[in-house]
């Protein structure tokens, strides 16, 4: 017996549910579906082939494709590593420093990326570097991938810290630990989780940025969402498929482990 | 032999600055002595805790001087104080081994491998959790983390101990057994114990001295009996142990003597200094319930007599709630085994006999 107020007893709750997972998921389940077409028609399908995986590993375009991916997750580690570091240092200021003045207008800064529409930031970005006269390319892309990708490494790490009691920090520098020895022998370990959870977060936000890096790239340097789309451009081919759901299913394995990390020791403190 | 552990000057604390400022602590002054079980006792909210964060180095105060063994150490941070915390909810690390938790404060002090292998040992042998020694603090039960923060904060074998009410999460048979574990093993180590609590009947019991404390300020420094049999003010004669705090008016005064009207009787009450108090001053008297002996009303009594309103079995002793003639009530407490008054019933007329000598005159 389903209790009163059980969302499923809304009338139309099912089929409302059913639209929306159709809308949602529909297109990516066509996409990695006919990614194992064994035609070069992306409408006809003609049995089952891993023949665009492998042309995306050794075909004709697999060198661009190999370049753009290198180039996506160099940058996506090391903005992310980056980002997870200012992130770190962001949430145990706001969290641990009290009431300090404009720490409101601190908390907005730091989610401002959030807010902000994307090509906003984009278009700033671009005439930020070339007012300073930075050349477009890796560096630039690394830059702006680093900015955008702090608040999406700060609200995991800043959540988990909340729920940190400082009397951990307490009891150890009552036991001599000097504040460095307390932050590192006690608070990081208990922000652990948080801080993986905010640098996988980071990870994938970055590996998939299209728009700000479509501005700030430069001639000839492409990052994966990038190359997709140039190769778009030029007419759907099934290779993108396979790429796309490559993407996707690595999207799917980080986002699925940021949030079991998130939880990790959730049930002890 | 009685060296000063730590002395305390004219301590006051605020929190917050100018017309919302909070005063925690006003002009508190006491000595703790060396290898004593010190007791910081009050309410919540006396500042208590806040004197014991302020040792600890966690606080900072407004005025005054704290010194441990004569010499001030206001401006030393925590991890530089010889002085360790057993906190209320036990504060072990959750990511560390109990023996990591217990070696923590030694391996903070860079001492060598081999001794905080050895001192490690001998802490959780002197708690008794020496086979929990590669479990994690989640896996112990509330009594035994309480052990290892002891054990942990014993470690580094500091010169003062401090403890923020660390049984008041434990159960009332944890807590009894806990007490008694505490008492021995300071008297093992021989260091000194200030121990923060609101329960008046674990300061009574456990301490050396207690420091009775009431809305920042100190009310009264002595043993438990003097705190119990001798208290200076209505705050702590009202808050340790049970009490009747009563009204009464002196007539006659003398040099170590005073005759108080109570209840339509002279009292002869001894008084301790006879400048504090002066003819016709309405007074306060204490009077504990232990002391009030009753019995079913006999004619040729001169005795208060007075009508059960109340009756309360307690185990060992029950409770009676009488009405004087004059309307007021006292609350007296006799032993179930040595009296014949478990018979007496709420309504019944009887006498009550107050032990003059145990009344405690208190002048405001």
């Amino acid at each position: 017996m389903r209790k009163v107020q059980d969302i499923r007893r809304y009338q139309g709750f099912f089929s409302m549910t059913l639209l929306c997972m159709l809308l949602l998921y529909g297109p990516l389940i066509i996409v990695m579906i006919y990614s194992f077409n064994d035609s070069p028609s992306i409408i006809r399908w003609e049995g089952f082939s891993l023949r665009w995986y492998y042309e995306v590993f050794f075909g004709l375009e697999a060198p661009k494709f190999k370049k753009a991916a290198f180039n996506s997750f160099s940058i996506a580690i090391m903005a992310a590593t980056t980002a997870t570091i200012i992130a770190v240092a962001a949430a145990v200021g706001m969290i641990r420093g009290g009431q300090f003045r404009a720490k409101t207008a601190s908390f907005a800064l730091l989610s401002l990326p959030l807010m902000v529409p994307e090509i906003v930031t984009a278009v700033a970005t671009l005439i930020f570097f070339s007012t300073i006269g930075f050349v477009a390319g890796y560096a630039t892309i690394l830059v702006a991938h680093i900015v955008f990708c702090i608040p999406f490494a700060y609200l995991p790490i800043a959540a988990r810290l909340e729920n940190i009691s400082s009397i951990y920090e307490e009891a150890a520098m009552d036991l001599y630990a000097s504040r460095a020895q307390a932050f590192f022998r006690v608070l990081m370990p208990l922000m652990l989780p948080g801080i993986i959870s905010g640098f996988l977060l980071a990870f994938v936000i970055s590996l998939d940025d299209f728009i700000i890096t479509n501005f700030v790239k430069g001639a000839g340097v492409e990052t994966l969402p990038t190359a997709i789309f140039g190769a778009v451009k030029q007419g759907i081919k099934p290779d993108i498929m396979a790429i796309s759901s490559l993407l996707l299913f690595l999207s799917i394995v980080f986002v699925t482990f940021s949030w079991f990390a998130s939880r990790i020791g959730m049930k002890h403190s | 032999m009685n060296q000063i552990a730590i002395r305390i000057s004219g301590m006051t604390k605020y929190y917050g600055t100018g017309p919302d400022a909070v005063r925690a602590l006003h002009d508190v002054s006491f000595e703790i002595r060396n290898n004593e079980f010190f007791t910081l006792l009050g309410p919540s909210g006396c500042g208590k805790t806040t004197l014991l964060r302020i040792i600890g180095g966690f606080e900072e105060y407004s005025e005054g001087k704290l010194e441990l063994f004569d010499e001030e150490i206001q401006d030393l941070p925590p991890n530089r104080r010889p002085v360790n915390t057993v906190f209320q909810h036990y504060a072990l690390f959750p990511h560390l081994s109990i023996r990591d938790n217990v070696g923590f404060g030694l391996k903070m002090l860079g001492k060598p491998d081999s001794e905080i292998h050895r001192q490690t040992n001998k802490m959780l042998d002197l708690v008794r959790l020496s086979e929990y020694a590669d479990r994690r603090p989640s896996q112990l039960s509330g009594g035994q983390k309480q052990r290892v923060a002891l054990a942990r904060a014993l470690a580094p074998e500091p010169k003062v101990l401090l403890l923020d009410e660390p049984l008041s999460a434990l159960d009332l048979k944890l807590r009894q057994s806990m007490r008694h574990e505490l008492k021995q093993i300071r008297e093992q180590l021989g260091i000194t114990f200030i121990f923060v609590t609101h329960d008046q009947e674990e300061a009574l019991i456990m301490s050396d001295r207690i420091a009775v404390m009431s809305h920042g300020s100190l009310q009264q420094v002595g043993t438990p009996e003097e705190i119990y049999n001798h208290p200076e003010n209505r705050f702590v004669a009202d808050f340790v142990g049970e009490t009747n705090l009563v009204q009464g008016v002196i007539r006659e005064l003398c040099s170590d003597a005073a005759c108080v009207e109570y209840a339509d009787q002279e009292l002869s009450l001894a008084i301790q200094n006879e400048n504090l108090f002066a003819t016709e001053q309405q007074v306060h008297l204490s009077i504990r319930p232990e002391h009030i002996n009753i019995k079913p009303m006999s004619s040729e009594s001169s005795n208060l007599p007075a009508l059960i309103k109340e009756k309360t079995f307690l185990g060992t002793d029950i409770q009676f709630l009488c009405r004087l003639k004059g309307g007021n009530e006292l609350t007296t407490r006799v032993q179930t085994t040595t009296t014949d008054c478990a018979t007496l019933l709420p309504g019944d007329s009887v006498e009550l006999t107050i032990d003059t000598k145990k009344i405690v005159l208190l002048g405001d």
